[in-house]
């Protein structure tokens, strides 16, 4: 009888989907990378550093999108023109560049700078590409810089 | 009702699209509700929403806006502004550092400075909380898009079932029936009663809940239902050997989109988010029953000149359902008026998922007891039940 009557009050349990989502959805707002979310090697482009985060590095599948916030400084802050994110075997040309979108383009505040980089389906995501940041000045200058793919599961990636 | 073979089959079915997940369909419902009045909601209760205009004054300028916000925050970057109805503050979002997606109301009338929210406002999270269950949308469309769009199916299904189960439904308009002998028939009366009155309003919140599961299927596959917003071409770009180019000012781009689509009525503006982006300005032109973003101009940033335009004429029909689906869902087409409708169709369609569950908890309760009883008249196997 219990289950009779209690079986139509079960999905009560789906209720629980926003509550268990809601840090998810309050972590929008805040300005901070993600706790998880892996910080790269500051690296020089053009006049510029840069630190790059990845977010749910872990959990990227090739055919998905790679989640990415930048942070830039350097004295000339305002000659940038534009940042471009891509994983490649080689170093992207400009105008490839825009076939990966332009939600690969770093756009947002200036304090917060996003990306959301399409992963090739043939992308290996075990260390063997790039993530290559391309970085143009107002003055048409063009910059390049790149990141191995950190590895993945071990922790260290095969040496070729 | 008369029951036979047939009608039992409908029944369950009716009850197959309803029960299972009722309390689910009931939060959606609920949060859908409060959703689709939740900027009045906001107004209510926090003044800063709020755009008096007691001196009767026109709209200002976005730019003394954009001005007003660099005064008060210089390290701001403005992202969106949206005006949402002449008795909302107009909210500029910005990026702010400590807040990536910080609210600014600023009054459109007087130009001053309301407040300042950092986090999510009330309409974005009951919106987020009602469309997708606050699901995240990191890979692809969120699945709980899916989950609340799936709901639409089940509204649909238990409208065609009860259409079939009682095709004397009309009788419900003219001479509503409400009997109070026991609570079963009360509640099962006042089941079919509203559930009469709302079969327009199930149909068009069932069939966008449809839309938005076609949508999210679609956005999943990458597959554009509107076309992209243009983006200028590197060679577009202005070069300087110092410094960074003056754009032009956002009144500038906003004339330039008033002169490339007729009576525009401006309800978004997305400002520039990398150098290769347009001042993109959306709105409704003319026709009421279409999104905040039926038409759009397009406007270069550097030179003041129109890079694109889209308006209703161009729209093919999945187009159009894109456009159509959300003032139908969100009941906002004819602003306030539209809008308590909605509300009050939502919270009876909210009693209406209720009562279905209460006519179910009497009935079996009734079949429980007639069973027990007969359990009780055969004493061995009312011992073999326990």
């Amino acid at each position: 009888m219990t289950w009779r009557r209690g079986k139509y009050q079960l999905n009560a349990l789906l209720l629980l989907l926003p509550l268990l989502y809601a840090g998810h959805f309050w972590s929008l707002y805040s300005p901070a990378p993600p706790a998880d979310a892996l910080a790269l090697p500051v690296r020089t482009v053009g006049p510029w550093q840069v630190q790059l985060y990845i977010e749910s590095w872990s959990q990227l599948e090739p055919g998905g999108l790679l989640d990415a916030q930048a942070r830039f400084s350097g004295p000339a802050r305002e000659r940038l023109r534009a940042a471009f994110l891509a994983i490649d075997d080689a170093p992207p040309s400009t105008d490839r560049l825009l076939e990966f979108g332009y939600s690969a383009a770093l756009h947002g505040g200036r304090g917060h700078l996003e990306a959301h980089v399409p992963v090739p389906e043939s992308a290996d995501l075990r260390g063997a590409q790039s993530l290559w940041l391309t970085v143009e000045g107002w003055d048409g200058s063009v910059h390049r810089v790149s990141w191995p793919l950190p590895g993945r599961g071990g922790g260290i990636h095969a040496s070729k | 009702m008369r029951y036979n073979i047939r009608s039992g089959l409908w029944y369950a079915l009716h009850r197959w699209f309803g029960l299972p997940v009722w309390l689910l369909l009931l939060f959606v419902c609920v949060t859908g509700t409060l959703a689709c009045v939740s900027h009045e909601i906001l107004w209510l209760v926090d003044p800063e929403t709020r755009a008096p205009n007691p001196e009767q004054q026109a709209h200002v300028s976005y730019g003394a806006m954009l001005t007003a916000i660099e005064d008060s925050w210089p390290r701001a970057d403005p992202l969106f502004i949206a005006d949402d109805a002449p008795y909302l503050a107009t909210r500029v979002i910005a990026a702010l550092p400590g807040a990536p997606a910080a609210t600014i109301y600023v009054n459109q009338y007087s130009g001053a400075i309301q407040g300042i929210n950092r986090g999510p406002t009330f309409p974005d999270f009951m919106r987020s909380l009602h469309g997708w269950l606050l699901i995240p949308w990191d890979e692809g469309t969120s699945w709980g898009y899916y989950l609340v769009g799936l709901l639409g199916l089940l509204l649909l299904g238990s409208l065609v079932t009860a259409l079939v189960l009682d095709k004397n439904f009309w009788h419900s308009f003219y001479r509503p029936r409400l009997r109070t002998g026991s609570p079963r028939l009360f509640w099962s009366d006042l089941h079919r009663v509203i559930g009469v009155w709302l079969i327009p309003f199930i149909a068009i919140i069932g069939a966008t809940g449809l839309w938005y599961l076609t949508q999210g299927a679609l956005w999943d596959a990458q597959t554009l239902i509107q076309p992209p917003a243009p983006m200028l071409e590197r060679q577009e770009l202005p070069e300087l050997a110092q410094g960074a180019p003056e754009a032009v000012g956002i009144e500038t781009a906003v004339a330039a989109a008033r002169g490339a689509i007729e009576d525009m009525n401006i309800e978004w503006i997305s400002l520039p988010e990398t150098a290769y982006h347009t001042v993109e300005v959306y709105g409704q032109s003319g026709f009421p029953l279409v999104s905040d973003f039926a038409v759009a101009a397009y406007i270069n940033p550097y030179n003041g000149a129109v890079a694109g335009v889209r308006d209703l004429a161009g729209l093919g029909p999945l187009q159009w359902i894109d456009h159509i689906a959300d003032p139908l869902h969100y009941g906002n087409f004819g602003g306030l008026w539209s809008k308590a409708i909605w509300f009050v169709f939502g919270s009876a369609l909210s009693a209406l998922i209720l009562t279905g569950m209460l006519v179910w908890l009497r009935r079996t309760a009734r079949q429980s007891r007639r069973a027990s009883q007969g359990a009780a008249a055969r004493p061995a196997a009312a011992g073999a039940d326990r």
